[in-house]
């Protein structure tokens, strides 16, 4: 149904890319990627579907990027996408941009109506995988955290399988995975090449993922300055507000639970020579109430819990081959304390994590971009890398073809 | 034929001359290189960028000696700057050997580089006002970007003859003081249909050559 739903509106799109007066400008790329991941891999972990640990090579993505320009003010855009279902099945389509933007060139505006990409944080932009370090995700925008968009937080997320008809539920990323939202998106152009501000009313929190029956009566901001100090130095400043609730299960509404996150963050882009430092700080904060477990209660009162993350990524280009770079990132991902039965005995809603990656791209052609990055991911207490037996490492290789 | 070439001919004051036209069909070109980028700027300075950079602006006719070698030098006017995050000209000839310069004149960082074969370089980020000069020693086509703003694109053409120009905006050409002798005329754009033909020009005359361009299938 939803397949058809967008190609419905591909369909009745065609006739305005067509007679558009002004420029179209196509562009698409395809990964293929060879991946080799330890047996604790999982999709929520490290984007390796615990069906493709070990060796696997496979198609990761198709996309297809269209800007077509209507007039001097009008554009649509529209990006296509063909991937994989949870990092396993290549069967999933979606459309994750699909706006038309109305452009004010003399009040250094525009407003883009429809599905536009995340004004929160430094990381949404970088859609193409040209402009992107490593392959995976930054773990704020990736690594699944224990709290439902249904019905709050349990700790017992992801382990077992207690909801009334679905599947295991493995909560929600910090920031929304695919780094689109739908709504009104303002874009201002402060002072051109200075400061910008994005400000988007949207109809959830940054944190919506996959949303099949996103309610209506949601809504959030999520918003972004950007400053430029100087001209090696960008600086981000984000925030967003806003209600997650997405879906119910079964026969159990938990739609007056009023589900909210408020995140803050602050990241920054450093630019020399051959180098590049980058990094972000995030902090989120959930209203949530606890999920009781085996027994499916809500909780009365809610918590708020806490989560932080750090980001710093080193990236150099070799000037003696040109295309060739290297890079190395490490990140953070730590939760905070709550009690559960105000007993003074407060303790990690989950656990603390570290990733370390290593990175190597190579763009062989205008149209050919090889990455490869080996990534180890190990829990803050060593004690639970020991007892899982295995520290987390994925490597992955993946060769883009760019249109 | 080469048991003729001569070095260094003296010129003589022969002329080619022409007008290129375009159909309906090569005005509607797609411009190929160009790649998308979210929130790409679209600042009136671009787009007054963009109206010099249009396809049918970037048309070269070039001339190539068939019985002497031409005598090389480096191309007097060589530099493309970066301003309003675009390539400005985004498309220059040059002879082989030429120096060109590239000008950051944004007020952020902005790099060159070249991913085409044996024309491979990188000259990493450049603040604003930074001059960077780099040696084009190979024929042909050395596609350019910036690492840091995908959308940017623009081509060198290199030449190892130093007759061409580069067409007027209402279409005309003309390339003076040739040398006698036979030349292979060659008319090159990104994306319309390449052109070459032998011509033979002496005694001081002026050759006329008017073509149509069509779109490259």
């Amino acid at each position: 149904m939803k397949q058809r739903i967008y190609f419905t509106c591909l369909i009745l799109l065609l006739p305005i890319l067509i007679f558009s007066q002004g420029k179209i400008l196509l562009n698409a790329w395809a990964e293929a990627e060879l991946s080799h991941a330890s047996a604790n891999s999982h999709y929520y972990f490290n984007e390796i579907h615990e069906n493709n640990i070990g060796w696997h090579v496979g198609m990761n993505n198709i996309n297809a990027l269209v800007n077509a320009k209507l007039n001097a003010k009008f554009s649509v855009n529209l990006r296509a996408q063909f991937s994989r279902y949870k990092g396993e099945v290549f069967n999933q389509f979606r459309l994750p941009l699909a706006n038309i933007k109305y452009t004010n060139e003399e009040k250094n505006f525009s407003l883009s109506l429809g599905r536009s990409i995340t004004a929160f944080g430094s990381f949404s932009a970088l859609q193409h995988p040209k402009e992107r370090t490593f392959i995976n995700l930054p773990l704020a925008y990736s690594y699944f955290l224990n709290i439902s968009s249904a019905f709050g937080f349990n700790e017992m997320m992801g382990q077992s399988d207690f909801l009334v008809n679905e599947n295991v539920d493995w909560g929600t990323t910090l920031i929304y995975y695919g780094a689109y939202s739908d709504g009104l998106l303002l874009d201002w152009n402060i002072k051109p090449d200075k400061a910008n501000l994005k400000f988007a009313i949207t109809n959830h929190a940054s944190n919506i993922f996959n949303g099949k029956k996103v309610k209506l009566k949601n809504y959030g901001f999520n918003s972004r300055l950007q400053l430029q100090p100087t001209l090696f130095w960008e600086q981000g400043i984000s925030l967003s507000h806003g209600s997650f609730f997405q879906k119910m299960y079964g026969e159990i509404d938990f739609e007056n639970l009023n589900l909210k996150q408020t995140m803050i963050g602050t990241d920054f882009k450093l630019g020399f020579g051959f180098w590049e430092i980058s990094g972000e700080l995030l902090g989120g904060l959930y209203s949530v109430p606890i999920f009781g477990f085996p027994s499916i209660e809500i909780e009365e009162e809610k918590k708020l819990l806490g989560t932080y993350s750090a980001r710093l990524n080193v990236k150099y280009e070799l000037p003696v081959l040109s295309g060739l770079y290297l890079a190395y990132g490490f990140e953070y991902l730590s939760f905070s304390k709550y009690d559960r039965f105000n007993l003074d005995e407060a303790q990690k809603w989950d656990e603390d994590i570290y990733r370390h990656q290593l990175a190597l791209g190579y763009k062989i052609t205008d149209f050919l971009l090889l990455r490869s990055n080996y990534m180890l991911q190990p829990f803050r207490d060593a004690s639970i890398n020991s007892r899982e037996s295995a520290m987390l490492s994925t490597w992955r290789s993946s060769l883009t073809l760019l249109f | 034929m080469s048991s003729f070439l001569i070095f260094g001919k003296m010129a003589n004051n022969n002329t080619v001359k022409g007008k290129i036209n375009f159909t309906a069909k090569s005005e509607l070109i797609i411009q190929k290189g160009v790649n998308y980028q979210e929130g790409s700027n679209n600042s009136e300075e671009k787009q007054r960028l963009d109206e010099l950079n249009q396809p049918r602006r970037n048309v070269y006719i070039s001339l190539h000696p068939l019985d002497f070698i031409p005598e090389l030098t480096e191309t007097e006017i060589a530099v493309i700057t970066q301003r309003a995050k675009t390539f400005s000209p985004n498309m220059i000839a040059v002879t082989k050997g030429t120096t060109v310069k590239f000008v950051n004149e944004d007020e952020h960082y902005h790099n060159v580089y070249s991913l085409t074969r044996k024309a491979r370089f990188n000259i990493g980020r450049r603040p604003t006002g930074n001059v960077y000069g780099q040696k084009i020693n190979k024929v042909g086509l050395i596609k350019l970007g910036c690492d840091i703003h995908d959308d940017m694109s623009a081509t060198i053409l290199s030449l190892d003859t130093p007759y061409f120009t580069k067409i007027n905006e209402d279409g005309t050409y003309k390339i003076e003081n040739l040398p006698d002798g036979a030349y292979e005329i060659r008319i090159f754009h990104p994306s319309l249909i390449k052109f070459s033909e032998e011509i033979k020009v002496e005694g001081g005359i002026v050759f006329e050559k008017n073509l149509t361009l069509e779109p490259r299938v």
